[in-house]
């Protein structure tokens, strides 16, 4: 036999099509007679709409219908949230699909202008008069809670969307704890930007009473039910296409008004329309990410025994419930604060608050980035309280190999690991003692450079359903999966997962060849397509190859049963006497006499002699629900320089050894890695959105807002351990975000920790070169007081 | 992203260009088109007409005498980088290296950077160091325009509105160890603070000391003062960093949400007194 297929650094088939501009992103969508729309959006961050004067807009050349949120209040309902964590008091505000009475945040949609090209809607958007009356606005979540501020909607009292507790009890431990750290931690708030900006295209056919809806969605099937209920529109008679997506990272899950908006319009005028954001309106328009302040205590021993940790947090929900907004800032990060670390007792006392600013959603982590950056952070704070070394006093605390599977304070069990291991095998990377020395060394000629540790875990593969509902996440989290063998042999695979970059059009062919012992290219992967895919729930959560994957395994296995049954009777032995093994059938222990798959295919189509009580045909679907969630972890290691002078931070080293249990394809499994890793330090060094005093995004373009680049690193250096999950037939655990969520506290902890002997104890992120440099001036400026 | 409305004319001389100018003062000379076209689709920027001057012969030249280095406004920074100016200007391929990315280098022209004239383009170092010479054709004929002129406000400059700038000068020789170093803003890669430096040393004597920043101030900017504090001095008795804040203080800075004032003024200090450094090693 040849190389295992599963398993191999096999290159992606669908890049043919991607990187020979082949694709079919939904901008490329082309129809006879389109129309353009393009949307009007608030300049202001809070103001009462007085007035919308379209009339010389509607003069203008080629302007066909200008729609307004007075003109759809009566006859859409609004934009739903669908996730809605119980016992959170969360507060189900109006989301119009346009704004009609008030804007609330500075992108929120006014009006929509459809026209026979986008030049002619962009000339017209600019002829639209609104008259506005400017409210006070604000749009840190902290103030917003507070007296006197602004109030964004009168059923959110205090601007409170929810408030979630969850947990042990903690206090009788944190009173008599020897040692108690206190730290508040900024989360800021990041702008997702997926290197495709958001569209949709939709076409009606009045004759049938269908719609299709092209759209930029990690979810089409979430979008599929949500969007059926905003249009009225059957699911049998609605379909969504999401088939060539470019990138998402969370800001695609959400089903926002501009999709419906389009679809209203194709509907309403009988010809197909199209919108596609320009990146200033992605800055603005499509959903964020982060946002909290986290107040965190962690009490121990001062030998360094971790005996609870809690925090109050408080997330920024920008001004309106994005659909799986409320969700990532509860079940996603409330219930996995202990980390990676056996800690008896753990509450977390989560705000959800409203302001006025872009809504948030999840992004790439969601949930865990945060609650993974907290406990790593004070982890290091405790270590240094305590005068330990950080890794010692990690490995006192992880969770032990034979302590799974292991129940968290709450409730959660993480499946298989040894996360020992993982950290052993990253400081053997490193050399650990050799870095040390090397940093006093610098250090004594007053340079500075710095190492910082991450043994994450982190909770993913989305998830089983049952606790999908229990944490009220409005949908199954289960999968589907069909493998479709043609009369030929070659194979259809549907899958109900949607890739959006990731690569499942190669792994998910990869998993079927593996079984089925057929050609990678004999097989072909259909996603994101809801008329294609009878049901499914998309790509997030790292849920697709745990969970997609393993609906098609068990799809996968069902056609085999089938073929084999078929072979048996070919052969003419019985059917547990077939053997299937590369692409064959034959007796067991003898390969004299055999079947090919192809011609079992061919037999099963041409059924003319089948065994009794067998039915023609030759595919299988499978419905997977998985037991659990999965629990990839590792440790991530930064090492940095800081430039005291100048306060720029240059990634030296960075080392990450990470377990999503076996690789069906390392090659796509390390470029995961690559852009987790680089969009984690992105998010520690570089990225953060600010907002002026009235609450205007002030880094609104690439010109302001730092994305990581390619120069800014180094040579990532990996490694792997493998343990597999029990928790589905794979034993995969998701990658998808494993970077992201560990690499910023890695580096936030190696700046820290090349800042330690100016006595900087924290900084808040972005960790940018004025904002370092004004750190040790000040230090500087302190020390130079005490000394004089 | 849409720009608004607009009428295009390819010039293929320099008097139909300037005609256009003239007859429309909404008029834009476009060249690269790397600042021009963005502000236009943010409909920042509205001209109602563009005159492409990338196609004039004359604006493409470049030039090398052994008192004068020419290059014509359309050169594009990539065709600037790979030619032979690098052997006796080395301060101005360097710099232009390290403007933004590959793809503007190739559109982006030498012209167009001085005429938009961003406080904190790289080339406005090199100019204002180089004491370049701006060329500028009208009806009323050619005028020169010296560097030390020609930044009036951030992007604003000497040219009239019937002006056109056909080529720079740069006079030779120059200072032999020439260097620019940058501190690029982690987003859009412009200058925070950037450095173009040049110096003799004869004898262990430094003469002929050049120092312009760019991106920092308010506007670019030379460092007289570190320039005085400089020549004439053994290189032996020097202290760069003294030097280096003398000259920082010639800088108007301004704070922005990300960058203070102070720390502007702390870039615009610290890269000077490394340029120094690397030129006194060399």
């Amino acid at each position: 036999m040849t190389q295992p297929v599963v398993g191999s650094r096999a290159l992606r088939k669908e890049d043919v099509r991607l990187v020979s501009g082949r694709g079919q992103y939904t901008d490329d969508i082309q129809i006879p007679g389109m129309l353009f729309a393009v949307m009007l959006r608030s300049p202001h961050a809070h103001a009462r709409i007085v007035h919308v004067d379209t009339s010389d807009a509607l003069r203008m050349p080629g302007v066909v219908k200008i729609y307004t949120g007075q003109d759809l209040k009566a006859v859409l309902p609004p934009v739903p949230t669908a996730w809605i964590p119980p016992d959170s008091d969360l507060k189900m505000v109006e989301h119009p699909v346009l704004a009609y009475e008030r804007v609330r945040y500075v992108g929120d949609g006014v009006a929509m202008v459809v026209a026979d090209s986008r030049e002619a809607a962009e000339d017209a958007l600019e002829a639209i008069r609104v008259e506005y009356e400017p409210l006070p606005a604000v749009y840190d979540q902290r103030q917003a809670i507070g007296e006197d501020a602004p109030q964004l909607h009168e059923d959110a009292p205090n601007n409170v969307a929810l408030h979630w507790t969850v947990g042990t009890e903690t206090e009788d431990t944190f009173r008599t704890a020897e040692v108690v750290v206190r730290q508040s931690f900024r989360q800021q708030r990041l702008i997702p930007n997926p290197m495709e900006p958001r569209s949709a295209a939709a076409h009606y056919n009045p004759a049938t009473g269908e719609m299709t809806v092209w759209v930029t969605s990690q979810n089409p099937h979430i979008h599929r039910v949500l969007m059926s209920g905003l249009l009225g529109i059957p699911e049998h008679k609605l379909r969504i296409v999401s088939t060539d997506v470019g990138g998402g990272f969370g800001s695609k899950i959400a089903c926002y008004p501009d999709e419906v908006l389009v679809a209203v319009a194709a509907r309403d005028l009988d010809r197909p329309v199209k919108w596609t954001e320009s990146r200033s309106e992605h800055f603005l328009a499509t959903t964020h990410g982060r946002d909290h302040v986290d107040e965190v205590e962690l009490a121990g021993t001062k030998d360094g025994r971790v005996l609870a940790v809690r925090v109050k947090a408080y997330a920024n929900m920008g001004a309106y419930l994005s659909t799986a907004g409320p969700g990532v800032p509860t079940i996603l990060f409330g219930l996995i604060v202990n980390g990676a670390y056996d800690i008896p007792q753990a509450s977390s006392d989560v705000y959800g608050i409203f302001t006025n600013t872009t809504p948030v959603d999840a992004y790439r982590g969601a949930g865990r980035p945060e609650a993974t950056y907290l406990i790593e952070r004070i982890m290091d704070s405790y270590a240094a309280a305590i005068g330990m070394d950080p890794v010692e006093l990690r490995r006192k605390n992880l969770i032990r190999k034979d302590q799974f599977p292991y129940t968290n304070p709450f409730g959660l069990s993480y499946d298989s690991g040894d996360y020992h291991a993982a950290l052993d095998r990253g400081l053997a990377m490193l050399d650990y003692e050799g870095i040390r020395r090397e940093q006093a060394a610098l250090r004594s000629q007053g340079k500075y450079i710095g190492v910082g540790f991450s043994t994450y875990v982190e909770m993913c593969g989305l998830g089983p359903s049952q606790v999908a509902g229990a944490v009220g996440f409005q949908g199954g989290l289960w999968e589907s999966a069909m493998v479709r063998v043609h009369p030929g042999g070659k194979v259809t695979v549907f899958t109900g997962a949607s890739p959006h970059g990731q690569g499942e059009e190669t792994t998910f062919a990869q998993i079927v060849s593996g079984r089925l012992g057929i050609p990678l290219e004999d097989i072909e992967v259909v996603h994101g397509d809801t008329h294609r895919i009878a049901m499914g729930w998309g790509t997030y959560g790292s849920r697709t190859t745990a969970v997609g994957g393993g609906a098609l395994a068990l799809a996968a296995e069902r056609v085999i049963a089938k073929a084999k049954a078929i072979a048996a009777h070919m052969l003419e032995i019985p059917d547990e006497a077939v053997q299937f093994d590369d692409g064959r059938f034959h007796p067991e222990g003898r390969d004299d006499r055999t079947v090919t798959f192809a011609e079992v295919a061919l037999q099963a189509y041409l059924a003319w002699n089948l065994p009794s009580g067998v039915e023609p045909g030759l595919e299988a679907s499978a419905f997977y629900d998985p037991t659990n969630f999965t629990y990839p972890f590792g440790t991530h290691i930064a090492v940095v320089s800081v430039d005291t002078e100048t306060g720029e931070v240059r990634l030296l080293r960075y080392i990450a050894v990470d377990d999503c249990g076996p690789a069906i394809n390392p090659m796509i499994v390390e470029g995961q890695i690559h852009g987790g890793i680089v969009q984690g330090v992105g998010q520690a060094l570089y990225e953060g959105a600010l907002y002026d005093e009235d609450a205007q995004l002030v880094t609104g373009s690439f010109l302001d807002y730092t994305m990581p680049k390619a120069r800014f690193f180094p040579e990532i250096e990996l490694d792997h351990t493998v343990t597999p999950s029990p928790h589905n037939p794979l034993g995969v655990k998701g990658v998808g975000e494993t970077g992201t969520i560990a690499s910023t506290p890695a580096v936030v902890n190696a700046v820290m920790d090349a800042l330690a002997p100016l006595g900087i104890g924290d900084l808040s992120m972005p960790l940018t070169p004025p904002k370092v440099w004004a750190a040790i001036q000040a230090a500087k400026n302190l020390k130079g007081g005490q000394a004089s | 992203m849409i720009p608004a409305p607009f009428r295009y004319t390819r010039a293929a001389t320099v008097d139909e260009a300037m005609q256009v100018l003239q007859q429309d003062s909404d008029a834009k000379v476009l060249a690269g088109g790397h600042s021009l076209l963005p502000m236009m689709k943010l409909r920042l920027a509205r001209p109602s007409h563009l005159v492409d001057v990338t196609r004039i012969p004359e604006l493409s030249t470049l030039k090398m005498s052994s008192d004068v280095v020419v290059v014509g406004a359309a050169v594009r920074y990539a065709v600037l980088s790979q030619s032979r100016i690098a052997e006796v200007m080395p301060l101005l391929t360097e710099a232009v290296r390290l403007i933004a990315d590959p793809q503007v280098r190739h559109r982006g022209t030498v012209g167009g950077s001085a005429a938009h004239a961003d406080p904190a383009s790289d080339l406005a170092a090199v100019f204002l160091a180089t004491d370049a010479l701006f060329v500028v054709a009208s009806p009323r004929g050619i005028r020169r325009i010296p560097a030390a002129e020609w930044y009036v406000a951030p992007m604003v400059t000497a040219l009239a509105g019937d002006e056109m700038l056909v080529r720079v000068e740069f006079p030779q020789p120059q200072p032999a160890r020439q260097t620019y170093l940058k501190f690029a803003h982690p987003a859009s890669g412009y200058a925070l603070a950037g450095v173009a430096a040049m110096l003799d040393i004869q004898e262990g004597m430094i003469q002929h000391v050049r120092l312009a920043v760019t991106g920092a101030g308010a506007m670019p900017f030379r460092a007289r003062s570190a320039e005085q504090l400089l020549a004439g001095r053994p290189l032996a008795a020097v202290r760069f960093e003294e030097a280096a804040d003398a000259g920082a203080k010639d800088g108007e800075y301004l704070s922005d949400a990300q960058y203070s004032e102070e720390y502007r003024r702390n870039l615009a200090c610290v890269m000077m007194r490394r340029a120094l450094e690397k030129l006194a090693a060399e």
